[in-house]
């Protein structure tokens, strides 16, 4: 298994790490809605595979004097675009978009990120580690404008194996909180830990088939 | 084996609860006695388990003592969960932030019994169901060894220490058995074999013949399984048995000192043991039968012959011919020519007297039971009218095999025995059965036996005939019988309160009744025989090689 140890040579998160948006909206203590950077907003833009479907995610927030990352993955998008629908003749060409009306372009979009645990974080050489990983519902709220990263791969493996076992504490609350998508983006996450994790693929196994069979039975496709 | 001897219990007065709270009641069951409580899985409740809840009936407080007949799982782990055998189930539990362990719940089925009433001596079904949310306690081991034995405490009455109540840890909870309520309404023990009959029996005998009861008792043993009863004089098992004075008489009468009195015979015996008579045949023997036991009670086979030629002539061919019949039936060491006197070396309090029947057929067993039994009866009736006072103590028989002496049809044995059972509560006479086929038994002989030890049966109709003959053996006592292992038993009827799993306790003496080990005894058996053989033939083929047969069969 290669099971991130939190060593000073590898930190889970760094500075580097691509940041996707920011918090713009919360639907509930677990779920922000995040507005994706646009091009121009960032030297370094998020792309569409940044933030695909089941895409894991953090934020950092700092609680008397204590740092914490938040985890979340990214269950749902929208696209905004108050100008559709307008299709009449326009004062500017494509390429200047700076004089349409408006002034803005407000074409957006918008990520349904729901957060699952947190876990302390401790300065490391160019980064930070995790301790104390926790699956619980994170505690705390995140405030407007927080910025979203994007989590990197040693940072997925230590939130889900925090003590060398497998965790999936927060399942039933992303089922719920997600929704729709809830399923699946719980098989999206089953899917990443299978490869390359030492998660026991027999373990995967039943918690996907347990998964399926939950939302198909939900969904009146199997009775 | 063991020694330890408990007290009996003293009084009733124990508090009917434990401290050990095991479940809170939920909702009232399917039937009208019955309710369910839910229980966590850590607290070990088993089906047979006696609780206790707290009711009101008419203002007053009572503890109400029920039986835990079945138990479900309310809550357990998710099947998703136990999807792959090769997964620990605790291991997805965990993965996905389930509890484990001690999260199962197990919702209990209990039928109330009653609370005790010190008054009528018995359970008292309040006929009310507890409140849901009222709590479920154990009941008290003290508590349960006074109210279960159907006894009288304030009198000095015989216990039987008959083992503990199987559901809770060895020797937490005696049974009791009351001697004199069996005693006077009679006993079977049925269970199919190597089950523990003969060991229960045996254990009941020891707890009989021991200072506070010292009984009278005679045992019909046709495979002579209780010679070990003879320990019990032994010195190492003095402190169990004896008292002062008082030491157990055990009699063990070998097979060859076994005698049926002709006198004691009557003219349907004689007719039993002739080979089919004519009516002719008939009417003079019962002429000289009658004329001899009006005239003596010193009968031979000889006397019961000649008194015959004497009625008919001494010519007559139908003397002749019962002359060879009586002969052939009566004309053997089994029969002696006087009537048996002096009862009491056959039967005497504090002597328990074997007859090992194993050398003699099912008829001359049954026979010898009619004129044993008929005899001892006799001699009861007489005790308590008052005309006679040779049997002036109660008597207990115990008939091993029981469907031997009582089968379902006919036996020279089973009319006496129907008499003694239905009437022998009267003249201080009771009879234990012991048997492993009760489907094989008379249905009234079954019937009689107040007091039920039944052990493991699984045969249908044995199970069906238990329901139907004996009236405490209700649905959850049958259920209980196939899943019985040897040495546990349901005790039930007349001398329980209501019906027990027991353990029962080990015997102080040996037992004598171990099963055979069949393989052991077969190769010792055939090197004996292989060794025989091989001295007197010397490799037959070797020296016969040229003579082989080739030819095709």
């Amino acid at each position: 298994m290669t099971q991130t140890t939190s060593t000073d040579d590898a930190p889970v998160i760094t500075a580097n790490d691509l940041t996707l948006g920011t918090v713009a909206e919360s639907h509930s203590q677990m779920d922000y809605v995040v507005e994706v950077y646009r091009e121009r907003e960032r030297e370094r833009p998020p792309e569409k595979q940044d933030y695909k479907f089941g895409q894991p995610v953090y934020t950092t927030t700092t609680i008397r004097g204590t740092e914490y990352a938040l985890i979340g993955v990214v269950y749902d998008s929208r696209l905004v675009d108050p100008d559709q629908g307008r299709a009449g003749p326009r004062l500017s060409n494509p390429d200047q978009e700076l004089f349409v009306p408006g002034y803005v372009d407000e074409k957006r979009t918008l990520l349904g990120v729901a957060f699952l645990g947190y876990a302390t974080l401790e300065p490391a050489s160019n980064g930070s580690n995790f301790t104390d990983v926790s699956q619980e519902m994170p505690p705390w709220t995140l405030e407007i404008d927080d910025s979203i990263r994007k989590l990197p791969r040693a940072g997925f493996e230590q939130f889900h194996f925090p003590d060398g076992d497998l965790r999936l504490q927060y399942y039933d609350r992303l089922i719920s909180t997600a929704d729709q998508f809830g399923a699946e983006v719980t098989l999206a996450l089953l899917d990443q830990l299978r490869d390359g994790t030492a998660a026991d693929e027999e373990l995967l196994d039943v918690i996907e088939q347990k998964v399926r069979w939950e939302t198909s039975s939900d969904r009146g496709v199997v009775r | 084996m063991s020694n330890d001897l408990p007290d009996p219990p003293q009084n009733r007065n124990v508090p009917a609860a434990s401290d050990t709270v095991v479940g809170t009641v939920e909702q009232p069951g399917d039937s009208a006695d019955e309710f369910q409580f839910i229980a966590p899985n850590d607290i070990d409740v088993r089906t047979g388990e006696f609780i206790v809840y707290n009711t009101t009936v008419e203002g007053e407080h009572h503890n109400v003592l029920a039986r835990v007949t079945n138990t479900e799982q309310e809550r357990g782990l998710p099947g998703d969960f136990l999807a792959n055998p090769g997964v620990d189930s605790d291991a997805v539990a965990d993965a996905l932030g389930v509890p484990t362990g001690d999260v199962e719940l197990n919702s209990v089925t209990a039928r109330i019994i009653g609370y005790f009433n010190d008054d009528m001596g018995t359970f008292t079904n309040p006929r009310s169901l507890p409140d849901p949310g009222s709590r479920v306690y154990l009941a008290n081991n003290a508590f349960l060894e006074a109210v279960l034995p159907n006894a009288d405490w304030e009198s000095d009455a015989g216990l039987a220490h008959v083992g503990w109540l199987l559901n809770r840890p060895a020797r937490d909870a005696n049974v009791f058995l009351p001697i004199d309520e069996f005693a006077s309404t009679h006993l079977a023990i049925l269970a199919s074999t190597g089950s523990g009959k003969s060991y229960t029996a045996s254990v009941i005998m020891e707890e009989m013949m021991r200072p506070s009861s010292r009984a009278a008792m005679l045992v019909f043993d046709p495979h002579g399984e209780y010679d070990t009863l003879e320990d019990m004089r032994k010195s190492k098992y003095e402190d169990v048995f004896s008292d002062g004075d008082y030491t157990p008489e055990v009699n063990i009468v070998q097979p060859d000192e076994i005698t049926i009195a002709i006198p004691d015979l009557n003219y349907g015996d004689l007719l039993a043991l002739l080979d089919g008579p004519s009516d002719k045949m008939k009417y003079i023997l019962q002429k000289a039968w009658r004329k001899l036991q009006q005239e003596t009670n010193d009968i031979s086979a000889h006397d019961l012959v000649r008194t015959c030629y004497e009625e008919d002539g001494e010519q007559s061919d139908t003397a002749e011919a019962l002359e060879w019949r009586i002969q052939r039936a009566l004309g053997r060491d089994l029969f002696v020519r006087a009537a048996r006197e002096d009862l009491t070396d056959l039967v005497a309090p504090g002597q328990v007297t074997v007859l090992k029947l194993n050398q003699l057929s099912k008829d001359d067993q049954q026979m010898l039971a009619a004129a044993l039994l008929r005899k001892l009866y006799e001699a009861r009736e007489e005790a308590m009218r008052g005309d006679d006072d040779r049997l002036d103590f109660p008597l207990f028989t115990l008939l091993e095999e029981g469907h031997r002496f009582a089968p379902d049809g006919n036996a020279r044995s089973l009319g006496i025995l129907r008499t003694i059972l239905s009437e022998g509560r009267k003249f201080g006479f009771g009879v234990g059965i012991i048997s492993q086929r009760p489907s094989k038994l008379d249905a009234d002989v079954l019937s009689q036996c107040g007091t039920q030890v039944i052990m493991q049966i699984q045969n249908p109709n044995d199970q069906q005939a238990i329901q139907q003959s004996v009236e405490s053996a209700g649905q959850d006592v049958l259920d209980e019988l196939p899943g019985l292992t040897p040495g546990q038993a349901v005790i039930s009827g007349d001398a329980m309160n209501t019906p027990v799993l027991t353990r029962i306790r080990h015997r102080h003496t040996e037992h004598g009744a171990d099963s055979l080990n069949a393989t052991s005894e077969w190769r010792t058996s055939w090197e004996t025989h292989n060794e025989e053989q091989n001295r007197s033939v010397v490799n037959a083929y070797d020296e016969e090689e040229d003579d082989v047969d080739d030819t095709a069969l």
